[in-house]
C-alpha cells in the first residue's frame, strides 16, 4: 500500500504540476521590497537607513578595502572610545558557527539553537537532539523525543519540553541545578501533539517554574513547581486572546491576539506579569521585533527589527537595543561590516552582549563579539579555537 | 545544475540590481519550476505567484550568497518552503478561527481543474503545512530525506516521521473511497 500511495503521489504530483499554466516572471522590483506582512514603523525605517548609511561609511572608511574579517579587534572610526568594551572571555555560554562555548571549553558537537540562562546552556545538535549543561558537568540530554524548541527559563534554573516519543504530547521539564530533579508528567490528558498541523510548543518556563505551553487553541500554564505539580491554569479563561511569546528577566513577553492571530513583528506585544490564577496583566509596551533578549537585570532589551531575519536571513548587521521601561534606542552594528548570526546574541550582564558576529558576505566562520550598551560599541573577541 | 530553460520571461534589463545580468537570468531560468513546487504547496494560482514573487525579492536581496552557493536551486527551495510554511500559518489561523468546525480542503475551494480528478491530491490540499512540505519535496522534488533535512531546516527523524504521519493521513483519506471503486 505504501508503495502504491508512493507511485501515486509521484504521479499526481508530476501531473498537477505538468498541468500548470506558468504565468509569465513578475517584474522585479528596482529596491528594496517590502515585507509582505510586516510594516516597518517610519522612525524604524529612518533608523535603519541612518544605520545602513553609517554602516556602509565606517565599513568602507574602517576597512580600507579589505573584506577579510580580522582576528582581533580593530578601531571603529564610528565610537568614542572601543578600548572600553572589555575583549576578555565570555562568562556566559556561547556559539560561533556551530561551536559551543561554556565556561572557556569547548562542548564537543555541532550546535545551534542556543538558549542561555546564567551560565546554563540548552541547544540543539545537528541531528536534532537537544542538550542543556553548565560549566564543569557533563551535558544532559532531554529525554524523549522533543517536539519544538524547548524553553529555559531566563536563571537557567529550568528547563521545559513537550515529549512526543509515545506518540502522545507530555509536557515535562527538569530541575538543572546539579541535585535537581525531572518535573516528571504534567497532569494534563490528551494533550495534542498538534493542532491544525501546528505542533504544541512550550514557549516559556519562568524562574518560578511555571510552564507555558502553546497550540493553535492551546493556552495552558503548569505550575511544575508549586505545591503539589498539579496545578494546571487554562489561559484561555483566565486571558482570553493573550499569546504568551517568552520568559524574560523582565517578565513574560504576550502579544494580544484580541482581534486575531498575530504576532510580534505585526503586533506589539508587551511585558506582562502573570498571577498563580492565570491572570496576565501589562506592565509595559515592547516595540515589534523578530526576537528580542532582556538583559540579566531586566534593565535592556535588545532585538531584531520587525522583519529584518525572517525566511532565510541568517543575520543582521545591526540590532537595536533600548530600556526595558521605553527610553532611547541604541543601535548596534557588527563589527568590521559583518552580521550577527540569527539569535545567536545573548546577555552576559546588564552592561554587555556576546554574539556570534559572521564576515561580511558570508553566514559562517567569524567570532564572538561583545557589544557594551552603555557605550554603543561592539568588538571582535579572540577566537579560543586558535589559541 | 538542471534548470529549466524555457522562452526567455519578459524582463526590464534596465533595472539596477545587484549582480543584475547573472540574477535576472537566474531567475528567468528558475520562475517555471519555482512556480510549479509553489503551485504544489499552496495549491492555487494566487498564492503560488504570491509565494515564488517572494522567493525570487529573497533571493534577489541575498543574491550575493545564493549566486555563490553550489546548488542556488537548493537555496531557493529552502527559502520557498520557509516562506510557506510561516506564511501558511498566520494565514491559516486567521481564516480558521472563524469556526469551530473542521477547516475544508483548500482544493475545494478553488476553481475546479484537472487534478480535481486526481484522488491524492485533494487530500495533500489538506495536509498540515509541514506534512504538505515533506511530501512535495520528496515525491514531487525527488528528493532524499537528507535533502528534505536541509531544506526545512530538521533532522532526517523529524522528515522520516513527518512524511509517515502524512502519508498515514493519505492513507486514511483514500481508504473509503478506494474501496467504494474509486481509480487507485
Amino acid at each position: 500500500m505504501t508503495t502504491q500511495i508512493e507511485d501515486m503521489l509521484t504521479r499526481e504530483l508530476h501531473d498537477v504540476a505538468g498541468a500548470v499554466q506558468v504565468p509569465p516572471m513578475p517584474a522585479l522590483p528596482t529596491e528594496e521590497p517590502t515585507p509582505r506582512v510586516t510594516r516597518y514603523a517610519k522612525p524604524l525605517l529612518a533608523a535603519a537607513v541612518v544605520a545602513l548609511v553609517v554602516g556602509l561609511v565606517a565599513a568602507v572608511a574602517g576597512r580600507g578595502g579589505d573584506d577579510k574579517p580580522q582576528p582581533a579587534p580593530s578601531p571603529s572610526p564610528t565610537v568614542t572610545d572601543p578600548t572600553s568594551v572589555s575583549t576578555a572571555a565570555p562568562t556566559v555560554p556561547y556559539v560561533v558557527d556551530g561551536r559551543l562555548y561554556s565556561g572557556g571549553e569547548q562542548v564537543p558537537g555541532e550546535w545551534w539553537a542556543l538558549q542561555t540562562g546564567g551560565e546554563v546552556w540548552l541547544a540543539a545538535q545537528s541531528d536534532g537532539s537537544w542538550w542543556w549543561g553548565r560549566p564543569g558537568g557533563e551535558p544532559r540530554r532531554l529525554e524523549g523525543e522533543v517536539q519544538q524548541s524547548p524553553a529555559l527559563s531566563p536563571d537557567g534554573r529550568y528547563v521545559a519540553w513537550i515529549d512526543v516519543s509515545s506518540g502522545q504530547a507530555v509536557l515535562t521539564g527538569a530541575d538543572t541545578q546539579p541535585a535537581g530533579e525531572g518535573f516528571g508528567d504534567a497532569p494534563i490528558e490528551d494533550l495534542p501533539t498538534s493542532e491544525e498541523g501546528v505542533g504544541l510548543t512550550v514557549p516559556a518556563v519562568t524562574n518560578e517554574g511555571d510552564v507555558f505551553v502553546t497550540g493553535w487553541r492551546t493556552r495552558l500554564m503548569w505550575r511544575a513547581q508549586f505545591e503539589d505539580q498539579r496545578s494546571v491554569v487554562d489561559l484561555a479563561d483566565t486571558a482570553p486572546g493573550q499569546r504568551v511569546l517568552q520568559a524574560t528577566t523582565a517578565g513574560l513577553v504576550v502579544v494580544d491576539e484580541s482581534d486575531g492571530p498575530t504576532d510580534s513583528a505585526t503586533t506589539a506585544p508587551y511585558l506582562a506579569t502573570v498571577s498563580g490564577e492565570g491572570r496576565i496583566d501589562e506592565v509595559t509596551q515592547l516595540p515589534t521585533f523578530d526576537s528580542v533578549e532582556v538583559s540579566t537585570g531586566g534593565t535592556w532589551l535588545v532585538r531584531s527589527a520587525a522583519g529584518t531575519t525572517v525566511g532565510d536571513v541568517t543575520g543582521t548587521g545591526t540590532l537595536q537595543a533600548q530600556p526595558t521601561e521605553g527610553g532611547d534606542e541604541v543601535v548596534l552594528r557588527a563589527p568590521q561590516g559583518g552580521a550577527f548570526g540569527n539569535s545567536s546574541w545573548h546577555w552576559e550582564d546588564d552592561d554587555n552582549l556576546i554574539a556570534w558576529v559572521m564576515p561580511a558576505g558570508r553566514d559562517d566562520g567569524g567570532q564572538a563579539a561583545r557589544c557594551n550598551i552603555r557605550i554603543g560599541d561592539c568588538v571582535l573577541l579572540d577566537d579560543p579555537s586558535q589559541g | 545544475m538542471e534548470y529549466e530553460r524555457g522562452a526567455p520571461m519578459a524582463f526590464s534589463t534596465t533595472k539596477q540590481a545587484p549582480a543584475a545580468p547573472a540574477y535576472d537570468e537566474y531567475a528567468a531560468s528558475a520562475w517555471p519550476w519555482l512556480y510549479r513546487c509553489a503551485y504544489l504547496l499552496s495549491g492555487n494560482h494566487a498564492d503560488a505567484e504570491d509565494l515564488a514573487q517572494q522567493t525570487l525579492l529573497q533571493a534577489y536581496r541575498s543574491w550575493s550568497k545564493v549566486s555563490r552557493a553550489d546548488e542556488p536551486r537548493a537555496y531557493l527551495r529552502r527559502m520557498l518552503t520557509n516562506l510557506y510554511i510561516s506564511q501558511r500559518r498566520p494565514q491559516g489561523r486567521r481564516l480558521e478561527l472563524l469556526t469551530d468546525a473542521p477547516p475544508e480542503p483548500r482544493a475545494a475551494m478553488q476553481q475546479p481543474g484537472p487534478e480535481d480528478r486526481m484522488v491524492l491530491w485533494p487530500h495533500v490540499a489538506s495536509l498540515p503545512p509541514r506534512q504538505r512540505a515533506v511530501i512535495v519535496l520528496r515525491y514531487y522534488e525527488q528528493l532524499s530525506e537528507r535533502e528534505i533535512a536541509d531544506a526545512l531546516d530538521c533532522s532526517t527523524g523529524n522528515v522520516k516521521s513527518t512524511a509517515h504521519r502524512a502519508l498515514q493521513a493519505l492513507r486514511a483519506a483514500v481508504g473509503p473511497e478506494a474501496h467504494e471503486g474509486e481509480e487507485v
